[in-house]
């Protein structure tokens, strides 16, 4: 059965059950996986993954409560219909009568190719395992800048490259399609902290490079003993210099834009820096010619200037679908943090450079750096900062360089590396 | 789902299984692995229902193996369609399997026998409830009922079929001031979560964590040496964190402080994971690669004695035995996992543990947990929490977070109860991205280390 028949009788089954308005969003994903360690491969996988979903309206009702459902290929399409009006039919929700059951416009839909913001690269999509292994090899040698005396070493470097076809058929009866590659990569090591894990995500083969990645893990410091832990309070002036590594600065960010978003203005800060979600974003491996309804999506500045903040719409996200087995939701796709001004290298006598987000998991209560002070040795340490990204974003601040991989932090984040002078460090 | 088809279903597994073996030659081992999962979430927000949403999907994968080198394969769709599309993902060749018709193998609960209708009255019925008896101006709750079918082949064992049915629940209350408290809680059915989880039982649990969270900022702050409680069921999110330093892979890559040997933690604590134990949310009889779900002790007297395994772990000499190898669903492959961890009960009462110390942070629920499994440092959201001063509680404590250093706080465990219960039935265990349900068995204990970061 071709596609678009396949959707086709899932409308059509829709109607059929009961649904005044019906939407479908089918999504067919091809994921090849490889793990590698120091004594060679040990995982290499592969996933296919089709399925489709469904959300239906009673007539009439607008933008209110729908029902969704979701299932995996070969789903007869008259029961997918029927749990999504099952799911409908919640207190205060009536299917429609038979008078409304007419074909809707969506059956009539035919899709149509979009492809205004490059996301495919075919190089990405036929790259073939022992290509990827040689992808692969070059991230896990370059773990060896990070290796250290004392520390066991194992290191594990993981690359995953996707290719995802999406085919949209709203219930305006207007159709959206799209195809996308994306590549995520990940390395993990033994450091003087603990676990420390690397991750850039992109959706061309030409950015998976090791060489933004090899400053970061040439500052991992020795371990002199267990971290100490320091505080940093930016409100307190005084002589030390904090660098942050772009992946403490991409969590920073995400962190910022949802604290944007919940407030429904952009955040102010007193530099030139721009947080922005830019969906639209050449080769953003959160972009997509449309948005998870179709609609086509916009950017949207999550924090600028006071004056600029001030004057800006609402600060939102653009509605994203992750997979097809979850109705849209508002969440991030690209954020980019950009408008420093460059030159960012510590002078100062006491500098604290910011490598990692310490425990992963979503929580991400602190950050673990190294400390490095003229005359002693280097430190490692577990730093809580009592602050926010718009505390940091004085006028002193200047960025370094972008690495070309976007870090995922609840959405994917371009960021560069951040220096804040004139902060003071004190212990917790 | 009728023996006959499970009948049907083993063979087409095994057949998809030989034929992947026959591919990786002599010697190789490996594992055929079948689901179908059903799975309901409702929705209400302000009084209103939310959009429903129903999800249904089948999908199976091959692993083979032998040496180190794992090789796998992973479909969605009707068995036979799946194991062809992974045969021909190994490269194993096979022809493409006509399409299927579905035939209902989800088993029904979330979609006729207790589905949107009686769910959606429950939670309208709760919130009216809830609305009555805690002064909130905003609600959002949700009702996740998950069915699950499995069927692991391995090239030596007689196929197994697992799974079962799930309904979890969560309460958020929004106050005024915009201060948020939630309540997550479980049971095996509709009926069950609705008597375990009545409105009578959920409105003061959800008036303290509001107050709780109201006073996050301006309350009393955990400092290192505060003696710190962790109540009997939910607290023992705590000791779940010890678990992810004994999966034995993180072990076998020296991701753990206990790689050979390893530091001792308090004499008080014998923990074990018990899969066996059917009321627990995360109990099975055969783990996701067929193996018998056992116990294993992992801590005798704080002396770290155990690993939890699974097969490839296990032949690698980093496990004595495997019995947890867990797969969140056909997507994923298996990894050793928790299932229910079990902490023996000890001497102490409760209200002695109150009064013994000036001033103490007594905590009833924990709303998420993380740990770097190879350093041991840990952090902690608390969702319910108490000061108690002289034994009386003084000030609630909600959504501050609190880290420290796992063997520091598993070596100050200095009071280990007798009140032994199970947590709520909503705990979830991530790792990569994915979680599996897990269970938690344990009395109330007391240690210290822990400092509060955030808010």
């Amino acid at each position: 059965m071709s596609l678009p028949a396949a959707v086709r009788r899932v409308l059509a089954a829709a109607r059929r059950s009961g649904a005044g308005e019906a939407e479908v969003y089918h999504r067919r994903s091809r994921t090849r996986l490889l793990a590698l360690a120091p004594a060679g491969v040990e995982l290499s996988a592969e996933r296919t993954e089709e399925g489709m979903a469904l959300r239906v309206w009673p007539s009439g009702a607008g933008d209110g409560p729908c029902g969704f459902a979701a299932a995996s290929a070969g789903e007869d399409p008259e029961r997918l219909a029927r749990l999504a009006v099952a799911a409908m039919a919640a207190p205060g929700m009536q299917p429609a009568g038979e008078e409304q059951r007419a074909a809707s416009a969506a059956e009539g839909a035919e899709p149509a190719t979009e492809a205004s913001v490059p996301v495919f690269d075919p190089d990405l999509l036929r790259l073939t395992l022992p290509e990827m292994r040689r992808l692969l090899a070059p991230f896990l040698e370059g773990c060896d800048l990070a290796r250290r005396p004392g520390v066991p070493w194992s290191p594990r470097a993981l690359l995953r490259v996707a290719v995802v076809d999406t085919l949209l058929v709203r219930r305006d009866g207007a159709a959206r399609t799209s195809r996308a590659t994306l590549a995520a990569m990940q390395i993990r090591f033994p450091s003087a902290f603990g676990l420390a894990r690397l991750e850039g995500v992109s959706r061309r083969l030409s950015d998976l490079r090791p060489a933004p990645l090899v400053p970061l893990l040439a500052a991992y410091p020795v371990p002199a003993g267990p971290p100490a832990w320091l505080a940093v309070d930016p409100a307190r002036q005084g002589e030390d210099d904090l660098l942050l590594a772009p992946p403490v600065v991409a969590t920073l960010a995400a962190s910022a834009a949802r604290r944007a978003v919940a407030a429904g203005r952009p955040l102010a800060w007193g530099s030139t820096a721009v947080l922005a979600d830019e969906p639209l974003l050449p080769w953003g491996p959160g972009t997509s010619p449309w948005d998870g309804e179709g609609d086509a999506p916009g950017r949207h500045l999550l924090g600028a200037t006071a004056a600029r903040a001030s004057t800006s719409p609402a600060a939102v996200f653009s509605s994203q679908r992750l997979s097809y087995r979850e109705p849209p939701r508002q969440s991030p796709s690209n954020l980019t943090l950009s408008g420093l001004s460059s030159g960012a290298r510590a002078t100062a006598r006491r500098r604290l450079h910011l490598l990692e987000v310490a425990v992963d998991g979503g929580l991400r209560v602190a950050a673990r750096g190294v400390l490095r002070q003229e005359g002693a040795d280097d430190r490692p340490v577990l730093v809580h900062l009592r602050c926010g990204l718009e505390d940091l974003l004085g006028e002193d601040a200047r960025a370094g360089a972008v690495p070309g991989l976007f870090f995922p932090a609840g959405g994917y984040v371009a960021a560069p590396e951040l220096l804040v002078p004139g902060v003071r460090l004190e212990s917790s | 789902m009728a023996s006959s088809r499970a009948r049907e279903r083993a063979e087409q597994a095994r057949s998809g299984l030989a034929a992947a073996l026959a591919w990786a030659g002599p010697g190789a081992r490996g594992d055929a692995f079948l689901e179908t999962a059903h799975h309901l979430t409702l929705e209400r927000g302000h009084g209103r229902p939310l959009p429903g949403r129903v999800r249904s999907g089948r999908g199976a994968s091959l692993r083979v193996w032998s040496g180190d080198e794992v090789r796998a394969a992973a479909a969605d769709g009707g068995p036979a369609a799946a194991l062809a599309a992974c045969l021909r993902q190994l490269g194993a060749g096979s022809p493409a399997a006509p399409p299927e018709e579905w035939r209902g193998d989800a088993t029904p609960g979330g979609e006729e026998a207790a589905g949107p209708p009686a769910a959606g009255r429950l939670l309208a019925s709760l919130e009216r409830s809830l609305a009555e008896g805690v002064p909130a101006t905003g609600w959002r709750l949700a009702l996740h009922a998950s069915h699950r079918w499995t069927l692991v082949l391995t090239e030596a064992g007689q196929p197994r079929t697992g799974g079962g049915e799930w309904w979890r629940l969560r309460v958020e209350a929004r106050d005024e001031s915009g201060t948020v408290a939630a309540f997550g809680g479980g049971a095996a059915s509709l009926a069950e979560l609705a008597r375990r989880w009545s409105a009578d039982r959920l409105a003061p649990l959800l008036r303290r964590r509001l107050k709780g969270a109201a006073a996050a900022s301006s309350g009393p702050v955990c400092e290192a040496g505060t003696p710190v409680v962790l109540a009997a069921g939910n607290g023992a999110l705590l000791l779940h964190e010890l678990e992810h330093a004994l999966e034995a892979d993180a072990a076998g890559r020296g991701w753990s402080p206990w790689i050979d040997d390893g530091p001792d933690l308090s004499e008080l604590l014998t923990l074990w994971d018990d899969p066996s134990r059917p009321t627990l949310r995360g109990s099975y009889r055969h783990d996701d690669e067929g193996s018998p779900g056992e116990r294993v002790l992992l801590v005798r007297r704080g002396r770290v004695t155990g690993r939890l395994g699974d097969r490839l772990r296990v032949e690698a000499g980093a496990a004595p035995r495997p019995g947890h190898g867990r797969r969140p669903s056909w997507r994923e492959w298996p990894l050793p996992r928790a299932a229910n961890l079990c902490l023996a009960s000890g001497s102490d009462h409760p209200g002695v543990l109150a009064g013994e110390a000036p001033r103490v942070l007594w905590i009833h629920d924990l709303e998420a947990g993380a740990t770097d499994p190879r350093s041991g440092d840990v952090s902690l959201v608390v969702s319910d929490g108490e000061w108690l001063e002289g034994g009386r509680p003084v000030a609630p404590v909600a959504g501050v977070t609190l880290a420290g250093n796992l063997i520091d706080l598993l070596r100050r465990v200095d009071r280990v109860c007798g009140d032994r219960e199970a947590d709520s039935g909503a705990a979830l265990c991530g790792r990569e991205d994915a979680g599996v349900p897990i269970g938690l068995l344990a009395p109330t204990f007391r240690t210290a280390g822990l400092r509060q970061v955030a808010p």
